[in-house]
């Protein structure tokens, strides 16, 4: 079945364009820091070189004679790790909160909805902005900060996915043999109200990446790392000058959220045939 | 028939009005719970950790949360002030919370509203074009077109809107919201801030552009296939007719839908664009607020927008009932 | 006899992934003014889609492919769009199935009667108004003047289909297409609907081609009736005919299948063995071959298609089959049931059988 699926996936062209680009980034970040290996904070060369100007530094410097090739490879890591730990983090709580009310029902899931109508209420990227200003601005936060904001729409999925699963018969017939409650939801229900997670998982990540590099723009990225958003705050100020410090770093991001956006896509049409077929 | 729908409208607003305050209650207390978990007191916290408070100041903040009291009473304190409206006072800015608060936001209406305007009104010519050419040529380059806007970050877009529109073309101006150089006044003014405004809210319409484009087209491509289509059809109506009157006309149904799910969003992504090109809206002041690390009147920005949005939730309810007589107020 | 509509050799496929879908493939038939024509099949049969190939309403992957349909002196396939949109709920009118989803949800009916008016009628909305509440009234809907301005989703099912008739009649048609329009309805709102149907078509002596599955809606409402069978005619003529003297095993199959009223207490009700043939895969022969208890390779059932043939006299009925053709003599069996018609029907025997003699 799995193979099917993947079958079905690479057919489609789009996603599997989506798979390249992810796995070239993923290269750069890897293996980046073979070909740059310095630290993206020291000055390399003399400032505001323009990319190709001089072959030592390929992308070129910014105001203060950083590396920016050796600062995108810096930003490939952190964006990638930010975003996957971060749409983790969102994705455990949703499924957690969505499991619970949609298995329990009653006051708990009441509660549980009012919770998430509330975070859904909240503007996001606010809120995230709140959390890693007060609690400092560092990887870790900022990771945190991005997870707590974004669940509630995995929260609701899953919650109508285990409504929907909870009446089904192989749920009640595994009840009927004396399952236990946690086992029945990690062993029988969760399994089949996976799939539609992933899709949504894939565009978190995407969107995870977003939210890092704007919250690095208005200067919350941590101060020991160098991300996307970083560079292209710290450019900013130069922007007319020499728009390359933030468009090289700027179209990073677009490629990569681009890349997770296909994927998901591509996920979601192997997923559900029915919708591709449109 | 229009007439009478009014006193129901009416009570409409008066049983959904009381649902801000549940909102209002819980961001009070989410605001409250970070205050708790951060490092430092409360008052540490508030007033920044760059030592730019006065004594009195930290005093006077020590004495409004009742920080010699046990956590339950500071939690009664806060909600207290916060159901009084009570922001507190922006020592940096040196005005209460709420009145910076209300004098910014009349330019982050603008700007919301322009660019939701223009992303809606864009989305629907676009979504209709690319259905009636399904995987034709047009349809495919709105398609493009749909998958870059989704993954351009706002902030980035405006950036290179400057560069390009700004600095080479010199076609529109890059920040601010009106000319300070000249006094202008009616109609001069008017265009003035339209000409301030344009960047800034393509810049944020972008995004919206996309996800609307694709909603239309899915909607209408659903549509088409429906059987009250071909009921028109059937009925002698024109393609042009049937697509403009019948499908989209349903197709706005889930436009209004999803616009009241992003009303959150597109405050967030008024921030970036906000602070890209110093509009003077709520966007700038919660960034210039983490600039100077003031923190009460960022918890009253993350308060008041979240309440803005139940609001303007509940207009969108209102709009959509008009547009869809299954919906009962 | 001067016909209303005929529809030559229509061929309506659907070209989907898995192949071409023949669900119409060769479709004749005639309907004459004030006449009802009952166009029978199971669902999949191709009936519904011959309705829609009329006003040409197929949509992709469907396609007319051959055929001709002729009205009023013009074939409606070859007719460009403007004169076809001129024909559309004008001269010939259709009422669909489910009356919910065929109406716009976000419309009053009255302005969807209305639009229908003024497509056609060069009339003030004031006027249209008046005419669609005249037109509810005529269809048994009361207050219509209220009603005029209700949303469909506030009607009963019964209500609704009313509605849709007076949307359908709003042009005065030549010809009323009705697909399945007592389906989605209970018992008694179908008998009042098809009453409705047969005293509406009286009034305006309008051409009515009535699609159903339902046998005892033939019997009660058509003058005439079309079998079909996969996409293809199996057997046409006067109802009257047909019920006492079906000519093709599948129409014989269909009356027994129905007459259970008469059936002996423990005896298994009588069904046609096997399934309908793929419309992907359709068999070289007779498509009912394989389902039909005399076919014989000797007759050719199995290697090519049946031509359709007159077998009474005056050739008002006609069947597609290799046996009935050769022995015009051979009957397939009728269950008792059917002997009783309603009474006009033997009247209408007694004249036939006079003028044969």
């Amino acid at each position: 079945m799995y193979f099917a699926l993947l079958k079905e996936f690479l057919r489609n062209r789009a996603a599997a364009a989506g798979l390249v680009i992810l796995v070239l980034v993923l290269a750069v970040a890897a293996l980046g820091h073979f070909r740059f290996p310095g630290d993206p904070w020291e000055m390399a060369a003399a400032p505001m070189l323009w990319p190709g100007e001089d072959w030592a530094n390929p992308l070129g410097t910014d105001l203060m004679g950083r590396d920016i090739a050796t600062g995108l490879v810096s930003g490939a890591r952190v964006s990638l790790l930010i975003g996957l730990v971060s749409a983790l983090i969102s994705a455990i709580i949703g499924i957690a909160a969505g499991a619970l009310g949609g298995f329990y029902r009653g006051w708990i899931d009441a509660f549980l909805m009012r919770v998430t109508e509330l975070f859904q209420t909240v503007p996001q990227f606010v809120l995230a902005v709140v959390l890693v200003a007060i609690f400092k601005p560092s990887v870790a936060t900022a990771t945190f900060a991005i997870g707590i904001v974004s669940w509630p729409p995995t929260a609701r999925l899953v919650r109508s996915e285990f409504l929907l699963l909870r009446e089904r018969e192989f749920v009640q017939a595994a009840r009927s043999l004396g399952m236990g409650d946690v086992r029945l939801i990690v062993t029988q229900i969760l399994p089949n109200a996976l799939p539609p997670v992933i899709v949504v998982g894939a565009l978190n990540i995407a969107h995870a990446i977003q939210t890092e590099a704007a919250l690095s723009f208005l200067g919350l990225g941590d101060p020991n790392v160098m991300s996307w958003g970083t560079i292209i705050g710290n450019g900013r100020e130069q922007v007319v000058d020499a728009w390359y410090i933030c468009g090289l770093p700027g179209i990073a991001i677009v490629l990569v959220v681009l890349a997770f956006n296909l994927l998901g896509e591509g996920l979601n049409d192997a997923l559900n045939p029915r919708l591709a077929e449109k | 028939m229009i007439q009478s729908r009014i006193p129901v409208v009416l009570k409409f607003l008066r049983r959904r009005l009381w649902q801000v305050a549940p909102v209002v209650l819980g961001i009070a207390l989410l605001n409250f719970l970070i205050l708790q978990l951060a490092p430092g007191d409360v008052v540490d916290v508030l007033a920044g950790e760059a030592g730019a408070a006065t004594p009195e100041y930290m005093a006077q903040l020590r004495a409004s949360f009742g920080l010699d009291k046990p956590v339950p009473a500071q939690l009664f304190y806060y909600l207290k002030n916060t159901a009084m409206l009570d922001l507190g006072f922006s020592f940096r800015q040196n005005m209460p919370v709420l009145q910076l608060i209300l004098e910014r936001l009349p330019a982050t209406l603008v700007l919301m509203v322009t660019a939701m305007s223009v992303a809606a009104a864009s989305g629907l010519v676009l979504g209709v074009i690319s259905a009636r050419c399904v995987h034709r040529a047009a349809d495919r380059v709105i398609s493009v077109f749909v998958l870059i806007a989704y993954a351009l970050p706002t902030f980035w877009l405006g950036l290179m809107a400057i560069v390009l529109f700004s600095a080479k073309l010199g076609w529109l101006p890059s920040s601010g919201m009106t000319d300070i150089s000249v006094e202008l006044t009616g109609l001069d003014y008017l265009l003035d801030v339209a000409k301030h405004a344009l960047l800034p809210a393509l810049t944020l319409a972008t995004f919206y552009l996309a996800v609307y484009t694709k909603l239309i087209r899915t909607a209408m491509l659903e549509y088409f296939g429906a059987d009250f289509i071909r009921t028109a059809r059937a009925k002698g109506a024109t393609e042009i007719r049937i697509t403009l009157f019948h499908a989209l006309r349903n197709a706005l149904l889930p436009l209004m839908t999803m616009l009241g799910l992003q009303l959150g969003s597109i405050l967030s992504g008024a921030v970036l664009v906000e602070s890209v090109f110093s509009w003077p809206g709520l966007g700038r002041l919660a960034f210039e607020s983490i600039l100077a690390r003031d923190f009460n009147l960022l918890l009253g920005i993350l308060l008041f927008s979240s309440v803005m949005v139940t609001v303007l939730n509940i207009c969108v309810d209102v709009v959509y009932a008009s547009l869809d007589p299954r919906i009962e107020l | 006899m001067t016909k209303l509509l005929s529809i030559r050799g229509l061929r309506t496929w659907f070209h989907t992934r898995a192949g071409v879908a023949r669900a119409v493939d060769g479709v004749d038939l005639e309907i004459a003014p004030g006449e009802t024509l009952a166009l029978v099949g199971e669902s999949g049969s191709g009936k519904s889609v011959t309705a829609l190939s009329i006003l040409r309403l197929i949509q992709e992957p469907g396609r007319i492919v051959a055929g001709e349909i002729r009205f009023d002196g013009m074939n409606l396939l070859t007719l460009d769009d403007r004169r076809l949109r001129a024909i559309r709920g004008n001269r010939i009118a259709m009422i669909f199935q489910e009356p919910l989803s065929a109406f716009n949800p976000v419309q009053s009916i009255g302005a969807q009667i209305v639009e229908a008016i003024r497509l056609h009628r060069r009339t003030s909305r004031r006027a249209a108004y008046a005419r669609a509440v005249e037109l509810l009234e005529q269809v048994g809907i009361s207050s219509p003047d209220i009603r005029v301005h209700e949303f469909p989703h506030r009607l009963s099912g019964g209500m609704r289909q009313r509605a849709m008739i007076a949307l359908a009649l709003a042009c005065k048609p030549d010809i009323l297409i009705a697909d399945e329009p007592t389906t989605a309805l209970d018992v008694t709102t179908q008998a009042q609907i098809l009453d409705l149907l047969k005293s509406l078509q009286t009034e305006n002596g309008m051409g009515l081609l009535l699609i159903t599955h339902d046998l005892s809606v033939v019997a009660e409402t058509a003058d005439r009736a079309t079998i079909m069978y996969a996409g293809r005619v199996v057997e046409e003529g006067p109802v009257a005919t047909l019920f006492t003297r079906p000519s093709h095993p599948y129409t014989a199959g269909l009356l027994a299948s129905v007459a259970i009223d008469d059936l002996p207490p423990g005896e298994r009700l009588p069904e046609i063995p096997g399934t309908v043939p793929s419309l992907l895969a359709m068999p070289q022969g007779c498509a009912f071959a394989d389902r039909c208890p005399k076919a014989s390779g000797a007759a050719g059932c199995f290697t090519k298609a049946p031509e359709f043939s007159a077998v009474s006299p005056r050739g008002e009925h006609r069947v597609a089959c290799f046996l009935s053709a050769m022995s015009p003599a051979w009957r397939f069996p009728v269950p008792a049931e059917r002997k009783t018609l309603p009474r006009e029907m033997e009247e209408d025997e007694k004249i036939k059988a006079k003028e044969a003699a």
